[in-house]
C-alpha cells in the first residue's frame, strides 16, 4: 500500500513513466528498498483501475502515467490520516530470543550481548552514513534516522531484556530432560 | 534539614551578638548599686552618720553624752597624701577606723575582699587600685608618704573606688609622727544605736553638738546657706533621698543597644540562612513534589529556625553569663564603684534569649519565601532565580545618598540643629542600598584583574543581594572603631585648644614643702636653653594687717581670689554676661609675665596693676577682690576691693588654679595686705614654671621627666598630662571592631564556600592547582572585608564629623565663656589604616588557610 | 602509542566486607584520532572509569598511561597540571562557572596554566569558533542555553593544543537535535587527531564513536568493531 501511494506522490509531482517512476522511488529512498519493475507497473494498473491514474497517449512505447483528481484527494487523505500500524511482523530476534529462555545449553544474557553488539554496529555504520552524507537533502535524513532510531529501541529494549533477565530467574523449562546437549556458543 | 556545619555556624552567628547583649545588660546591671546598696556604701549598717564640719578634733566625748545607753560611735580619720608612684601623681587616701572593719557597723561602708581585717598597729588593708598603682600584695609592706604598713588584707569602699585607698588598723596613724604636714582629721563617726532608740530626738540631741555656733544652718531663717542639717548629720533616710538613680539613662542605653543588637542579629542570621540555601530549596522542593502542603512546608523551615535559634540564644546568654562572671571584679577600673555580686536579671536574660530566637525564626523565613515562590521543578534543581541586576531601588539609594549629602552640607553651612543629622542618616542609608549598584558595576570592570580576584569580583556581584547583608553587618561593627578614633582624637584636640597651661610651660612641683632642688632646675635650664625659670607664689592675705579673718586654707588669712564677670558670644555674635568666676591671685614679677606670654603687661605691673593673662581676662579695666570669710561656711556676700587691672598676652589660659592667671607685683601686694604664701586651692600646688618659650617637643618632654624621675618627691607636668587620653578606649574599640568584623567575615566565607563547591570541582576537573582554589577564597574573603571597610570608614567618620559642627553650634550658644566654639575633626588615621588595610589582609589570610579541598570526582557524581 | 592506555586497572572502594569494586581488570587503549564509546548501565564503572583515565581518581592496581607517561604515581599537583595541559573534561551539566564569562571559561585551563589573558582569550575565540559560538563569547552561563553551555565546555576541553578529551554523558540534558550537533563536534575532534572516550547510555550517540566499549559490573564485557564502508548497508544495484 505505501508503495502505491509513493509513486502517486511522485506523480502529482509530474507525469511519468513507469521506468522513471521506479527510479525516482529508489533515487529518493537512497536504495533502501528497491523495487522492481514489474512491481511499479503492477501498483500503476491498479492505481489505473481505481481511478486516481490515467494513462496518458503518447508518441513512445512507454506508457505515460498521470494523476486524476480522484488521486490528487486520495494522496492528501493519506498525508493527513496518521499511519496506522497493523499488526507486528514476526521479528526473528524477538523469536530467537524468546525460545532462548529455558535451554540449559544456552545463555540468553549471551545472546543478547551478541545482538545488542551487533545492533550497534549497525548503529554506528547508519551514523556513519550520515556523518559522511551532508550533501542529501531532507528527506534522506528522514529515513535514515528512522533507522537509528529502530536500532536503538532494539538496544534499549535489549537493555530491558538483560535487566529483567538478571533480576529473575529464568523458567524452568518443563520439557523432559533430554540428553546432555552439546554447549552452543554464540559468535559475536 | 541535617547539615551539622552549617547549622553549628548558623549558632554561632546568632550566640555572638547575644552574648555580646547578655554581657553588656548585665555588667550594666551588676555595676548599677541598688538603693540599700548605696546607703550601705555610705553608711555601713549605722542608723547615722556624722560629718564634722571642722577640721580639728571631734568631741567624741561630748556626742557619747547625748547618745542612748548601747549606742556605738566608730570614728573614721582620714589623711590625703599626694605622692609619684612609679612615674604617676597618685592621691592616695589613708582611713583609719577606730575599730576593725570587720566588726559592726563598717562592714558594708568597707568590703572585706581577701585577707582579713587589719587588727594590729601597722596593718593595713588595700583596695584593688593601691594593688594596681603601687603593685603590691597581701604579705607585703606598703610605703605610703613615708609611713610603712604592712599589708594583710584588701579591703575598698564600694562607692569610692576613683583613687588608691588603704584602711589601717586602729591606732595607727601616730598623728604627731606622720611625715606631711597635711593633716589627719576625722573624716566622719558612725552612730550605732540600740534597738529602740528614737532617731529623730537623738538626732536633735547631735544637732547641737556637732553643729557649730559659728555655723549658719540652712533653713526656714536663712533659706540660702551654704550647709543644711542633712549635711552634717545624715539618716538612711536623707541618704537614700540622695541617690540619683541611674537607671533611667541605663534603660535608655541598653534599649539602644538592643535596637543595634536586633539589627545585628537579623542581619547575621539573614546572611547565615540565605546561604546554604540550594539545600534547603532542594530538600522544600521534594517535599512540594511529594505532595506536602506549602504551609506544611514553612512551618516545618520556621521550626527548623526557631530550632536554631533557639540553641544559638541559649549558648549566646550562657556565653554572656560566663563572661560578666569573668570580667565583674574588673569592672571598677570603669565605674568607680566595687561591683557586688553578678546580678541576673532574669527578664533581661529572657528578653535576650527571646531576641535571638525572634531573629533566627524570622531569618527562617527568606528560604520558605523564597521557596513558596518558585515551582516545585526548580526548587528541586534548586534553579534561584538569577539574581536580577540590582534595580531601581539601588539607583534610588544612589539618588537618596546624593540628597543626603547635599542636605548635610547646607544644614552644615546654616549651622541648622536637624538638617546635618538627616542628611548624614541620608547619605549612609542610601549608600548601604546602593551598595548591589556598585558592585554589579565593580563585576564588570573586572574583566582586567588575574582571575581570583575577578572571580570574586564577579560572585560578590552576583551574589550582591545576599552577600550584602554580610557586608552591612561588619560595616556596622567596623564604623566603631573609626567612630571612636575620631570623636576621640577630635575631643582631645578640641581640648588641646583650650591651652589648660601653654605648649611651652612645664610646671614643677612636689609632694613635700620643699622646692625643687637647684640641681635639677639647673639640669632642666641645660636642657631647655633659652627658658625661663620662674617661681610661683599665691597670694595670701596677711591675717595680721587683714584682723578678725579666719583663713580655711593655706596662708594666716587664707588665698586671695580674683573674682570677674564672664561674658559669652551669642550666635550674632553679641557678648553678654553669663556669670561669674573667681580664680586665684598670684605674686609674681616681670620674669613671671615673659614666662606667661604676657609681657606686655609689664608696664601695668610695675605701676600697681593686677595683671590678667589673656584677653577677656579683665572687664573695663578692674578686678574686685573678695575679702577673706571672718567665719566658716559663711556665705559669699563680704566685703570687695576694687583694684584696676589689665589683661595682656595673647593668650588666656585655661588652668587658672595652677598657673598664674592673675599677677600682681610684691609691693602692690602688701600695699593690699597681701602675702606669698599657702598651697593652692587644688592639689597638687606647683611651685615653678619653667617656659621654653618655643612649643615643647616629645624629646624635650621626655627629657625633663627623666631629669626630675631622678629626684623622688619631684613631679613635673606638661600641657600633654593635663590632656585627656582616650588611647584605651581606641585601642579596645578597635579590637573589639576588627574581631566581630572578621568573625562576619569568616563566617560568611565560609557559608559561601559552600554554595561554591560546585566551582571549586569544576576548577579541580580543569586542572587548578590547590594555590588557585586558595587564592579564590582569599580574594572573597578580603573583598567582602574591604567592601565593609569601604563603606565603614565614611559612614563612622561623617557621622562624628557632622557631630562635631553640632557642637560648635551648641556651644555658640552656651554660657562657658572660656570654652572654645571650635570643635576640630580629626582624621583617626590610625583606625582607618586599620580597618581599610589590616582587616582586609587578616580576612583574606583567614581565607586563604581555611579553603578546604572539595571532592576531586564531585563533577562526576550526581549532585548533592 | 596510544594516547590513553589503561591496563588490568581495578578499583576497589572500602576495605573488607564492604568492599565494593568498581571496576575489574578493564584494559582500554585510545589512539589519537579515534573516539571510543563506552557503555553499560548504572553502576558498571563508567564514572569510575573516566575519573581514573582523567587522574581525578587513582586506580588500586593497574596502570593508566596517557601519551605514554604513567599517570597513577603522580602527585596531586602533577595531575592537575596534566587537566590543564593535556586532558579536557565535558560532563553531563553545570559545566561552567558562572562568575565568568563564556570566553572565560573556555581559557580557563590556559589562565591557570599562568597563559596571558590575551593569549588566552585568542586561543579561547579560537576554540570557540571551532565549535561555531564565537558570537557568544563574552556572555555569562546563565544566559546561555543548554547546548550552547556544552558547547563552550567542549570549547574549553579542546583549547590550545589538548590531546585527550573525556566526556561524561555531555547529551544527557540535550535534546536529541542539539545532542547530535554535539556528538558532531566529538566526532570533528577526533577526525582531526584527538583522542576521545565517551561515557553514554544511549546507543545513538554511542554510534558515533569508532569503538564501542561495553562494561558492566566493572568489567569490559563486549567491543563493537570499527565500521566498514557503509555501502555494506545498502542493497547492489
Amino acid at each position: 500500500m505505501s508503495v502505491a501511494m509513493s509513486l502517486l506522490a511522485l506523480l502529482d509531482e509530474s507525469p511519468n513513466y513507469g521506468l522513471q517512476l521506479r527510479n525516482l522511488f529508489e533515487e529518493r529512498t537512497g536504495g533502501v528498498w528497491p523495487l522492481n519493475v514489474g512491481q511499479v507497473y503492477t501498483t500503476l494498473a491498479r492505481l489505473e483501475r481505481d481511478g486516481f491514474v490515467r494513462r496518458r497517449p503518447s508518441d513512445a512505447d512507454e506508457k505515460l502515467y498521470e494523476m486524476l483528481p480522484a488521486g490528487r484527494r486520495r494522496l492528501r487523505e493519506w498525508f493527513a490520516t496518521p499511519t496506522r500500524k497493523d499488526a507486528p511482523e514476526r521479528d526473528a530476534l524477538v523469536l530467537k530470543l524468546v525460545l532462548a529462555l529455558g535451554r540449559s545449553d544456552l545463555d540468553a544474557a549471551d545472546v543478547i550481548q551478541a545482538e545488542r553488539k551487533a545492533a550497534v554496529e549497525l548503529l554506528q555504520q547508519y551514523t556513519k552514513l550520515k556523518r559522511d552524507g551532508t550533501e542529501h537533502d531532507l528527506g534522506w535524513l528522514f529515513l535514515l534516522d528512522s533507522l537509528i532510531f529502530q536500532a536503538e529501541a532494539r538496544v534499549r529494549w535489549l537493555d530491558m531484556c538483560e535487566e529483567r533477565l538478571t533480576r529473575t530467574q529464568q523458567p524452568k523449562s518443563n520439557r523432559k530432560p533430554s540428553r546432555p546437549r552439546e554447549r552452543i556458543e554464540v559468535k559475536s | 534539614m541535617r547539615a551539622p556545619g552549617r547549622s553549628a555556624l548558623i549558632v554561632a552567628m546568632i550566640a555572638f551578638p547575644i552574648a555580646a547583649l547578655t554581657l553588656g545588660a548585665t555588667l550594666i546591671r551588676t555595676s548599677v548599686p541598688t538603693l540599700e546598696e548605696y546607703v550601705t556604701g555610705e553608711m555601713g549598717s549605722a542608723e547615722l552618720v556624722v560629718h564634722p564640719a571642722t577640721a580639728g578634733d571631734v568631741d567624741t566625748a561630748a556626742i557619747a553624752s547625748v547618745l542612748p545607753r548601747g549606742s556605738q560611735v566608730v570614728a573614721i580619720h582620714q589623711w590625703n597624701h599626694t605622692e609619684v608612684v612609679n612615674g604617676s601623681l597618685v592621691y592616695a587616701t589613708v582611713w583609719e577606723t577606730s575599730i576593725p572593719i570587720d566588726r559592726p557597723p563598717l562592714p558594708g561602708l568597707y568590703v572585706l575582699m581577701a585577707g582579713r581585717a587589719p587588727t594590729r598597729t601597722g596593718e593595713a588593708a588595700v583596695d584593688p587600685r593601691v594593688v594596681d598603682v603601687y603593685r603590691v600584695s597581701v604579705g607585703d609592706d606598703i610605703a605610703v608618704g613615708g609611713r610603712t604598713f604592712h599589708i594583710v588584707g584588701i579591703a575598698a569602699r564600694p562607692l569610692q573606688m576613683s583613687s588608691p585607698t588603704l584602711v589601717v588598723a586602729p591606732g595607727t596613724l601616730d598623728r604627731a609622727a606622720v611625715a606631711n604636714s597635711d593633716d589627719v582629721f576625722v573624716s566622719s563617726l558612725l552612730v550605732d544605736l540600740p534597738k529602740n532608740a528614737d532617731l529623730a530626738s537623738t538626732t536633735a540631741r547631735l544637732a547641737k553638738i556637732v553643729v557649730g555656733s559659728d555655723v549658719r544652718l540652712r533653713g526656714k531663717d536663712a533659706p540660702d546657706a551654704d550647709v543644711s542639717l542633712q549635711d552634717l548629720i545624715a539618716t538612711r533616710d536623707n541618704s537614700a533621698a540622695s541617690f540619683i538613680n541611674d537607671a533611667p539613662v541605663l534603660t535608655g542605653v541598653s534599649f539602644a543597644g538592643t535596637t543595634l543588637a536586633l539589627f545585628a542579629t537579623g542581619l547575621i542570621a539573614a546572611a547565615a540562612f540565605g546561604v546554604g540555601i540550594r539545600r534547603q530549596l532542594r530538600m522544600l522542593g521534594l517535599v512540594g513534589a511529594t505532595g506536602g502542603d506549602p504551609r506544611h512546608v514553612r512551618a516545618v523551615v520556621l521550626l527548623g529556625g526557631t530550632s536554631l535559634g533557639i540553641v544559638g540564644a541559649g549558648i549566646g546568654v550562657a556565653l554572656g553569663i560566663a563572661g560578666a562572671f569573668v570580667a565583674t571584679p574588673y569592672l571598677y577600673r570603669f565605674t568607680d564603684r566595687l561591683p557586688g555580686a553578678v546580678v541576673l536579671h532574669a527578664p533581661t536574660l529572657l528578653g535576650a534569649a527571646l531576641l535571638g530566637v525572634v531573629a533566627a525564626t524570622l531569618s527562617a523565613l527568606w528560604p520558605a519565601r523564597i521557596a513558596a515562590r518558585m515551582s516545585t521543578l526548580d526548587a528541586l534543581a534548586a534553579r534561584l532565580p538569577p539574581s536580577k541586576p540590582p534595580g531601581r531601588l539601588a539607583g534610588r539609594g544612589l539618588i537618596v545618598s546624593t540628597i543626603g549629602a547635599a542636605v548635610t552640607a547646607a544644614g552644615m553651612i546654616r549651622k541648622d540643629d536637624v538638617l546635618p543629622a538627616a542628611g548624614s542618616v541620608m547619605m549612609v542609608g542610601g549608600f548601604l542600598v546602593a551598595v548591589p549598584l556598585l558592585m554589579n558595576l565593580a563585576g564588570r570592570l573586572a574583566a582586567r584583574m588575574p582571575m581570583a580576584s575577578r572571580l570574586a569580583v564577579r560572585d560578590t556581584a552576583r551574589h550582591g543581594r545576599r552577600t550584602a547583608t554580610a557586608i552591612a553587618a561588619a560595616a556596622l561593627a567596623l564604623m566603631a572603631p573609626v567612630s571612636v578614633g575620631a570623636l576621640s582624637l577630635s575631643e582631645e584636640a578640641h581640648q588641646a585648644q583650650y591651652q589648660w597651661i601653654g605648649k611651652d610651660h612645664i610646671l614643677i612641683g612636689t609632694t613635700g614643702s620643699e622646692t625643687a632642688p637647684r640641681e635639677m632646675l639647673t639640669k632642666i635650664r641645660d636642657a631647655l636653653p633659652d627658658s625661663i625659670t620662674v617661681g610661683i607664689n599665691f597670694a595670701a592675705w596677711d591675717a595680721g594687717v587683714r584682723k578678725g579673718t579666719a583663713g580655711t586654707d593655706g596662708g594666716d588669712g587664707g588665698l586671695a581670689f580674683v573674682e570677674r564677670t564672664v561674658f559669652s558670644v551669642d550666635v550674632r555674635g553679641h557678648s553678654f554676661a553669663a556669670g561669674w568666676e573667681s580664680a586665684p591671685l598670684f605674686i609674681g614679677g616681670a620674669d613671671l609675665l615673659r614666662a606667661l606670654h604676657a609681657q606686655d603687661g609689664i608696664h601695668a605691673l610695675e605701676s600697681g596693676k593686677i595683671v590678667g593673662i589673656g584677653p577677656g581676662s579683665v572687664e573695663a579695666g578692674v578686678v574686685r577682690l573678695p575679702l577673706p570669710p571672718t567665719a566658716a561656711f559663711s556665705s559669699s556676700d563680704g566685703e570687695r576691693i576694687e583694684v584696676s587691672a589689665v589683661a595682656a598676652g595673647a593668650t588666656s589660659y585655661g588652668n587658672r588654679e595652677q598657673l598664674p592667671g592673675y599677677v600682681i607685683s610684691k609691693d602692690a601686694a602688701r600695699r593690699l595686705g597681701l602675702v606669698p604664701g599657702g598651697s593652692g586651692p587644688v592639689s597638687p600646688s606647683f611651685q615653678t614654671l619653667v617656659a621654653a618659650l618655643r612649643p615643647l617637643t616629645k624629646d624635650q618632654i621626655r627629657d625633663v621627666k627623666e631629669i626630675a624621675a631622678a629626684y623622688p618627691g619631684m613631679f613635673v607636668q606638661t600641657l600633654a598630662d593635663f590632656l585627656p587620653q582616650f588611647r584605651t578606649a581606641r585601642a579596645a574599640a578597635t579590637g573589639a571592631a576588627a574581631l566581630i568584623a572578621l568573625g562576619i567575615v569568616a563566617i560568611t566565607v565560609a557559608l559561601v564556600a559552600s554554595e561554591s563547591r560546585r566551582d571549586h570541582a569544576i576548577m579541580v576537573a580543569v586542572g587548578a592547582p590547590p594555590r588557585v582554589r586558595r587564592r579564590i577564597a582569599a580574594a572573597r574573603a578580603g573583598l567582602i572585608a574591604l567592601l565593609a571597610s569601604v563603606i565603614a570608614v565614611p559612614a563612622g567618620f561623617l557621622s562624628i564629623a557632622v557631630i562635631q559642627f553640632s557642637r560648635a553650634d551648641l556651644m555658640v550658644r552656651s554660657t562657658c565663656a572660656q570654652c572654645s566654639t571650635h570643635f576640630p575633626i580629626v582624621i583617626p588615621v590610625a583606625a582607618i589604616s586599620i580597618v581599610l588595610l589590616a582587616v582586609p589582609l587578616l580576612a583574606s589570610g583567614w581565607g586563604w588557610l581555611a579553603s578546604r579541598r572539595p571532592k576531586s570526582n564531585m563533577m562526576l557524581q550526581p549532585l548533592q | 602509542m596510544n594516547v590513553l592506555q589503561m591496563t588490568d586497572v581495578t578499583r576497589i572502594h572500602g576495605a573488607g566486607h564492604t568492599a565494593v569494586t568498581a571496576l575489574r581488570d578493564v584494559t582500554l587503549g585510545v589512539a589519537s584520532g579515534e573516539l571510543v564509546a563506552v557503555m553499560g548501565p548504572s553502576g558498571s564503572g563508567k564514572t569510575t572509569l573516566l575519573s581514573i583515565a582523567g587522574g581525578l581518581d587513582r586506580p588500586t592496581a593497574g596502570s593508566v598511561e596517557v601519551e605514554g607517561a604513567e599517570i597513577s604515581a603522580l602527585r596531586p599537583s602533577e595531575l592537575a597540571r596534566l587537566r590543564r595541559q593535556r586532558i579536557g573534561y565535558v560532563f553531563q551539566q553545570l559545566n561552567l562557572i558562572d562568575g565568568l564569562t563564556a570566553a572565560e571559561n573556555v581559557s580557563l585551563p590556559l589562565e591557570l596554566d599562568g597563559v596571558g589573558r590575551k593569549q588566552a582569550r585568542q586561543a579561547a575565540l579560537t576554540a570557540m569558533s571551532a565549535v561555531g559560538i564565537e558570537e557568544l563569547a563574552d556572555r555569562y552561563p546563565q544566559d546561555l542555553s543548554g547546548g550552547e553551555q556544552q558547547r563552550v565546555a567542549i570549547a574549553r576541553a579542546t583549547v590550545g593544543k589538548r590531546s585527550l578529551l573525556l566526556a561524561d554523558e555531555p547529551t544527557g540534558a540535550l535534546d536529541s537535535i542539539t545532542g547530535e550537533s554535539v556528538l558532531r563536534l566529538l566526532r570533528g575532534h577526533a577526525d582531526a587527531g584527538g583522542a576521545s572516550v565517551l561515557v553514554t547510555h544511549d546507543a545513538r550517540f554511542a554510534a558515533w564513536a569508532d569503538r564501542v566499549v561495553f562494561l558492566r559490573d566493572g568489567r569490559v564485557v563486549d567491543e563493537t568493531n570499527t565500521p566498514e564502508g557503509p555501502e555494506s548497508l545498502l542493497v547492489p544495484r
